[in-house]
């Protein structure tokens, strides 16, 4: 049955984010964006109280084990809105596997879940993160060119990947790498390269026009070992004639789950921004002026595509919960959210007026929500997959 | 919990309805509008088939379904035509005040059996429009509606000299009313005419009053509105489908035009823009049927969403199909008439936002 009411737990999980949201997160917001990290100890107290990035659930259990219907991605995109609202930079600095889990849950032997995914579960606080673009490779991720070159026991990564979320501070990072260039996509393998592995490193954090509070780093591999067992899925995996299994389908399989999840975070700032802007545009615009009219419009606009928004990512973790394919449902969401979020905190900036430079939390949210339209693919290659989607039946590839 | 999957019985009816208009709707279009008439079978054949009584109060003989069905059964078959769709009586925006009405033996007492009842709203100053209620009194010209050309029955909802909203029923009747009707623009088998009145109105006539006109008007009002959103979803996504067909085969520079991004992104832009009304067609609808206090909200936001994006998909359809877009051998040019037809008849877009926007300052979040 088609409904938009929120189930009992549905709404538990939303009050509570919300509620840590509004008391935990958004107390260190702008602190955070000036110093350009999350301080440690409050990463540590958040992660004894339970709270993580744990995108783990949004490619879903098997469904095998219980007959009630699987909800892990609309609670996923739920919370995230919340969290989101509270901060983003401070969302994705959250402890948790983050964008890594998605591709463990969906690609990686059950041996290599519960290694990497059992991490999260003790006191300290621990990142996961996913390394795919590259200097070269940004929205082509089939010209990856990090290379992974079989040896005894494993393989030898060397290359470069930039642009990744918490990569400095995470446990393992799941690597994109080709085992042979002129391969293409077959040739692309996933790897779990952890934490102080000889020829691993970090030589550069990102300074950025926003999300300064995450840390965004390059990372380097210099002939570094990766044994076989941490190939995400085994060598079996892509020995078998036909599996169509590569790095590459990973990662696009990772996009169906992950992309909903950054939708709804730019559907969190742009209702963070536009509640800010309504609570002022109450209290300080002259009532029954044409300013005000103006306003009404402009503020009439700004909700009506956040709504849009977050409808549209309700949809692409509803067919992700039932399993259904969602990659067009994932790319219409992303790039509507992540055009719209930067649009409506530019539409809060100017109902804030000069004021709005210094010292709102607005300002802030307008630099952060850029990148939304930009990473997880950009807004132009989720038009094309849409597209692409669209002309499939007609037998065209665009 | 949140959810998207219609019911068994949802998804049979749309299917029926999504049938018939690929098969018995869409390849009368240009014989339709070229003779300005309907065929008697095709609306023979959707009353057969219970398409015409939706809406209606099983007390007068209706299906009494929910909004939410209807929307999706109303998107199907504008996809076939929404020209055809709103030139026949049983998608009257008269019968959502059969449906909302209180009092539903007395105002069956009042009408015929067979009724066309097409709505005038004149609540606010118009311009065109010499519509007036002063001494029990209506008169003047109305500005062009729905169905005034077959209407049996007119419902007009105006306020008197006092401010007093009145929701009045009058029977046609042709020496007493004068239809005037030529439509060039669009939707040109919607029967659309204006109306002149002299009549007196009476307790006979007078339907309701005051507050309690106030919230039918309103009640019905936010059931018109989604049914129309609806209608204009199907009206896009008939364009989208024709539009990519017509990218995927049509070839320039050696390629086919989809292959070019300006025309890939044109398509996926038009996909994302049907797919948030339809989303917030059926949120509205849904709202309505659950007696959401946020329905208003909703269906004011949804009715602004779907004139704003109706335009922008019908247009983009004709341009992708350039040239080809503009003449009559492809239903694209007439879509896009028809669409803009229908946002001035349910308009206005701007004045929708507004008031969404009003809602949102009295209190309520996004």
């Amino acid at each position: 049955m088609i409904t938009f009411e929120l189930s009992e737990q549905q709404k538990q999980i939303k009050e509570m984010t919300h509620w840590f949201a509004a008391n935990e997160i958004r107390p260190i917001s702008l602190e955070a964006d000036r110093l350009g990290y999350v301080p440690e100890d409050w990463l540590e107290k958040v992660n004894k109280m339970g709270i993580q990035l744990n995108t783990t659930s949004l490619s879903g259990d098997s469904g095998k084990s219980s007959k009630k219907e699987r909800e892990g991605n609309r609670m996923g995109v739920i919370a995230t809105e919340e969290i989101a609202w509270g901060d983003p930079a401070i969302a994705l600095s959250l402890p948790g596997a983050g964008l890594g889990g998605p591709p463990i849950q969906s690609s990686g032997t059950k041996e290599q879940q519960e290694r990497f995914l059992s991490i999260f579960k003790d006191d300290k606080a621990r990142w996961g993160a996913y390394a795919l673009t590259e200097p070269e490779a940004g929205s082509d991720a089939s010209a990856i060119q990090l290379h992974a070159k079989r040896v005894d026991g494993g393989y030898l990564l060397n290359g470069q990947k930039i642009f990744i979320t918490n990569g400095k501070r995470a446990s393992w990072v799941v690597v994109f790498a080709t085992i042979d260039p002129a391969m293409g996509r077959a040739g692309q393998r996933a790897f779990v390269v952890e934490k102080g592995m000889e020829g691993f490193s970090y030589p550069h954090l990102a300074k950025k026009m926003g999300l300064r509070a995450n840390e965004t780093a390059e990372l380097l591999f210099e002939n570094c070992f990766v044994p076989k067992e941490n190939l995400l899925g085994g060598e079996a995996l892509y020995e078998q004639t036909n599996s169509g299994q590569s790095g590459f389908s990973t990662a696009m399989k990772t996009f169906d789950s992950t992309r909903p999840i950054v939708a709804s975070m730019a559907t969190g700032i742009a209702r963070a921004a536009y509640e800010y802007t309504l609570n002022i545009v109450k209290s300080e615009y002259p009532k029954q002026s044409h300013l005000l009219h103006q306003a009404t419009d402009l503020l009439a606009e700004m909700a009506s595509q956040i709504s849009a928004a977050r409808l549209l990512t309700y949809e692409a973790a509803w067919k992700a919960d039932l399993g259904l394919a969602n990659a067009k449902e994932a790319a219409i969401c992303k790039a509507y959210a992540g055009e719209m979020s930067l649009k409506v905190c530019s539409q809060a900036l100017e109902l804030l007026g000069p004021t709005g430079i210094q010292g709102h939390i607005v300002e802030k949210l307008y630099r952060d929500a850029k990148v939304f339209d930009i990473f997880e693919g950009t807004n132009e290659i989720q038009h094309l997959v849409i597209a692409r989607r669209a002309f499939e039946p007609f037998g065209l590839r665009i | 919990m949140i959810s998207f999957q219609p019911t068994d019985e949802e998804v049979a009816f749309v299917e029926i309805a999504d049938k018939f208009a690929r098969e018995q709707i869409r390849p009368n279009i240009r014989t339709a509008e070229a003779k300005k008439q309907i065929s008697k079978k095709l609306i023979h054949d959707l009353t057969n088939l219970g398409f015409l009584t939706m809406e209606e109060p099983e007390e007068m003989g209706g299906l009494e379904l929910p909004l939410t069905q209807q929307v999706q059964v109303n998107q199907s078959l504008a996809f076939g035509d929404l020209g055809i769709i709103q030139g026949i009586s049983g998608f009257s925006d008269g019968k959502s005040f059969l449906r909302v009405f209180p009092n539903q033996t007395k105002l069956k007492e009042k009408l015929r059996d067979e009724c066309t009842i097409a709505y005038i709203s004149s609540l606010t100053d118009q311009a065109f429009s010499t519509l007036k209620l002063e001494n029990n009194q209506l008169t003047g010209k109305s500005l062009p509606i729905r169905l005034a050309k077959i209407a049996t029955d007119f419902l007009i909802a105006i306020k008197d000299e006092e401010q007093t909203t009145h929701l009045v029923l009058i029977s046609y009747q042709s020496d007493k009313q004068e239809i005037e009707g030529k439509s060039y623009l669009g939707l040109i088998n919607a029967e659309i005419g204006t109306v002149t009145f002299n009549e007196r109105i009476t307790e006979n006539n007078l339907i309701a009053k005051g507050d309690e006109a106030d919230e039918i008007i309103k009640q019905a009002e936010m059931r018109i509105h989604v049914l129309q959103a609806a209608k204009q979803v199907g009206l896009m996504q008939a364009a989208i489908e024709y539009a990519t067909e017509y990218s995927a085969t049509r070839k320039t520079f050696g390629q086919e035009i989809a292959k070019f991004q300006a025309v890939s992104f044109r398509i996926s832009k038009m996909i994302i823009e049907k797919q948030v009304t339809e989303n917030f067609v059926l949120e509205a609808a849904s709202a309505i049927d659950n007696f959401d206090s946020l329905a208003y909200q909703k269906r004011l936001k949804t009715i602004h969403q779907a004139h704003r994006s109706v335009k922008y998909v019908t247009d983009s359809a004709v341009q992708l199909l350039g040239g080809h877009g503009f003449v009559n051998e492809y239903p694209v040019e007439k879509w896009m008439r028809d669409a803009q037809a229908q946002v001035i008849l349910y308009g206005n877009e701007r004045g929708f936002k507004q008031l969404y926007g009003m809602e949102l300052l009295a209190g309520d979040k996004a």
